[in-house]
């Protein structure tokens, strides 16, 4: 029994390490770790209304929209000073390295969390723009049937965009998620032409291009 | 002689990772020019140069010699590549299959500078230690589809033993690299660079909370049914890979993954049963 006891005693304290290891998190690592936590919430609870499984709502799209924000951009850059990292980070030191690449991205968060609160009230279809009917025809007849089309044509990419040769075109859902410098980020108001689930995947995009250059494990 | 559909090809292309693997996208380079140095244990592999350059790429091989190197990782001149180029993988192409990787490999410009050489550690810069290496470990992957199975499965199948190369990463590897069949799909806590892969067995993605529909979310977005995003390598397969694929083929992937007996690497080819419909769905694939 004392021997039951005394492994017991051991394997408690061991798995007391463990979450020492886990929990040991302190200051500004702390800090960010919460912020990383409250957008992979968002994003859990985001991920089904964008896929058509739950029903769309705007404002909880909006609100989701302003956690993001909150914790993008220079929020984000705040809580990443160069120091040596602790065992608890998931940083990697590149991050320090490459800062600016770090910073675009942080920025890039921002900016497209700014454009999801924007395009939230376009639920999961981009609005088609209508020519307006010419006079004396029919009112079918004058509609652009070509940018109707472009909302539910499966999309294709090149052979160029395939083989690397060529970057994914920006209008594609598959955004690359690498714009590195300010002036390839979309104007603002392009948000609003833009269906709310095609916002949301360039997030996790950037999200990506983000934990797979400067975060360690998945 | 058969005709190659570049499309087709390049599909085919992105699917395996040939421009993942050869195009060192984080330094801007050129398509396929050579891909980022790939630290292992074994020494630093550099993806070489696959454009159809005549000196620093292959422009100067035949269609038979692309062939024998990708199903079977032998170069032209008759010494063996490293497993590093997964090759194992794709030896079930098709003849299609290769004609059509040839003619999207013809379509890259081509870069005249030659990717820098490995750099290995002995005895693994011994390029003869390969024939024992493939006499040993070597397990092409062999893919016939299965009756009973949905299409999808089938699909799935192919890409996940094959083209997609899923075990190259979460397939445990034993300690001269050789593919461990008995732990397929198992996870690998050693990838290069440090990283690990973890399990993707059906039973411990089904507990996870995988799903068909939020694993074909995740393989075209990154996003894990917790919210999080995919970090380390597997963002990258995501980014340079998954991404461009057809729905239809990330649902596959799924579907496959998720039908998968726990510990089983392939499935038993089953007695063909004519009272079985085509189109069984398999446990594990959600039904929308």
């Amino acid at each position: 029994m004392i021997r039951n006891g005394t492994l017991g005693a051991i394997a408690l304290t061991m798995l007391g390490v463990v979450a020492a290891a886990h929990n040991g998190a302190t200051g500004v690592v702390m800090e960010r770790m919460m912020g990383m936590s409250a957008m992979r919430d968002v994003m859990r609870d985001l991920a089904p209304m964008m896929q058509g499984q739950v029903p769309f709502d705007g404002i909880t799209v909006q609100e989701a929209a302003a956690v993001l924000q909150s914790h993008a951009g220079d929020q984000m850059l705040a809580l990443f000073p160069e120091e040596p990292i602790p065992a608890s980070s998931f940083a990697k030191p590149e991050l320090w390295q490459k800062w600016d690449r770090f910073a675009a991205l942080s920025a890039e968060l921002k900016l497209y969390s700014e454009g999801l609160a924007v395009a939230a009230a376009n639920g999961l279809e981009a609005p088609v723009p209508m020519a307006a009917p010419e006079a004396g025809t029919d009112s079918m007849a004058g509609m652009d049937h070509s940018t109707m089309k472009m909302a539910t044509e499966p999309e294709k990419f090149s052979v160029a965009e395939l083989m690397g040769v060529s970057k994914r075109a920006a209008a594609a859902t598959g955004q690359s998620g690498e714009l590195a410098v300010a002036s390839d980020l979309p104007a603002g108001p392009q948000f609003a032409a833009m269906a709310a689930d095609d916002v949301f995947e360039r997030i996790s995009q950037t999200c990506a291009s983000c934990h797979s250059q400067f975060r360690n494990g998945n | 002689m058969i005709t190659g559909d570049a499309y087709r090809g390049a599909y085919l292309a992105r699917t395996s990772g040939c421009i993942a693997c050869h195009t060192n996208a984080a330094a801007d380079g050129a398509a396929l020019a050579g891909g980022a140095p790939l630290d292992t244990p074994f020494g630093t592999f550099v993806p070489p140069n696959l454009t159809p350059d005549p000196v620093g790429g292959i422009g100067g091989w035949t269609l038979d010699q692309f062939a024998v190197a990708v199903r079977q990782g032998v170069r032209p001149d008759g010494k063996a590549l490293y497993p590093a180029f997964t090759y194992e993988f794709y030896a079930d192409f098709s003849d299609q299959d290769i004609a059509d990787l040839w003619a999207a490999f013809q379509t890259v410009p081509p870069v005249a500078e030659a990717a820098a050489d490995h750099d290995l550690m002995f005895p693994f810069n011994m390029r003869w230690g390969l024939k024992l290496w493939r006499a040993a470990f070597m397990s092409p992957a062999v893919i016939s589809p299965v009756f009973g199975k949905s299409e999808a499965w089938n699909r799935g199948q192919q890409l996940v033993t094959g083209a997609a190369h899923c075990a190259a990463c979460h397939t445990g590897r034993n300690m001269l690299g050789g593919l461990q069949a008995d732990e397929a799909l198992a996870g690998n806590a050693n990838l290069p660079g440090g990283s690990a892969a973890p399990p993707i067995l059906a039973s411990v993605l089904a507990a996870k909370g995988w799903t068909v529909s939020n694993m074909a979310y995740a393989l075209r977005t990154g996003v894990m049914p917790d919210g999080d995003v995919f970090g380390g390598s597997m963002a990258e397969v995501v980014q340079a890979g998954t991404s461009f694929l057809d729905d239809a083929d990330r649902a596959a992937i799924a579907t496959y993954l998720l039908a998968l007996p726990a510990g089983v690497a392939a499935p038993d080819i089953p007695v063909a049963d004519a009272g079985t419909p085509a189109m069984v769905h398999t446990p594990g694939m959600v039904m929308e």
